[in-house]
């Protein structure tokens, strides 16, 4: 899924936008990384940067991955976007299963927005209805 | 994924149990891990949790940690670079653990 033509390989920060819709389960977790693994030295985003990506995107996915559990009235998807921008990278991560308040926050849970906002600029998270879209900026 | 990348090493008199894990921990294998610390925490009252070769962490790992955090004390090694000081710091997990960085 993620291609990178011949003409847009010669600028670094100019790699082709990578996308990737997988079924909204633990095991598409690991596909997410790999993906991005593959695709952040392409967009020529070092190893610590990359590292804070794949923790905020994780972070996301996950969130995504149960919103399906809770909804399991529908096949949930998760689709993660990537490209490079002017000045650093716009990441998408969206979901159609069905959004819950949080309950409560016991120990070690409901971190995950305030997580989100210390590894990337800026996380715009839009719940609906009809699902989650969670928005981040990382300038580099 | 393999049933490696959770190992504990038996406690005697002198050294509590350790739990070395390794590669990356989320959602999907999370479980995995949960069973190790509780294995390791029902022989000790405290125990060192070896995170230094993991590649990826996340809130999963986290809320397994304070799990056994509740009734275990925990020590934590974990890699110098990378996210997981951050993602420590923000959950507070670094508050109920005393955490330990290795190169």
């Amino acid at each position: 899924m993620t291609k990178i033509s011949g003409a847009s390989s010669t600028d670094a920060r100019q790699p082709a936008p990578m996308r990737v819709l997988l079924p909204a389960i633990p095991a598409s977790l690991a596909v997410i990384r790999a993906h991005l693994r593959k695709w952040l030295p392409t967009a020529a985003v070092n190893a610590s940067a990359a590292a804070e990506v794949l923790l905020a995107v994780g972070e996301a996915a996950s969130n995504a991955v149960e919103h399906a559990v809770r909804d399991a009235a529908h096949n949930v998807v998760v689709e993660v976007t990537a490209r490079a921008t002017d000045t650093g990278l716009a990441l998408t991560v969206k979901d159609n299963g069905r959004w819950h308040a949080p309950q409560s926050s016991p120990r070690g849970r409901g971190h995950g927005s305030r997580l989100m906002r210390a590894l990337v600029d800026t996380v715009t998270i839009t719940p609906t209805p009809q699902g989650t879209t969670v928005e981040m900026r990382k300038e580099l | 994924m393999n049933n490696r990348q959770f190992q504990m090493s038996a406690a005697d008199a002198e050294q509590p149990p350790v739990v070395t894990a390794s590669g990356d921990i989320d959602l999907a294998n999370v479980n995995e891990f949960s069973e190790v610390l509780n294995r390791a925490a029902a022989d000790s009252d405290t125990i060192t949790v070896d995170l230094s070769e993991v590649t990826y962490c996340d809130s999963a790992a986290v809320r397994a940690l304070f799990a056994v955090a509740a009734t275990t004390k925990l020590a934590l090694i974990v890699p110098a670079m990378g996210p997981i000081i951050t993602l420590l710091n923000i959950s507070g997990l670094d508050r109920v653990a005393t955490v330990a960085t290795r190169d």
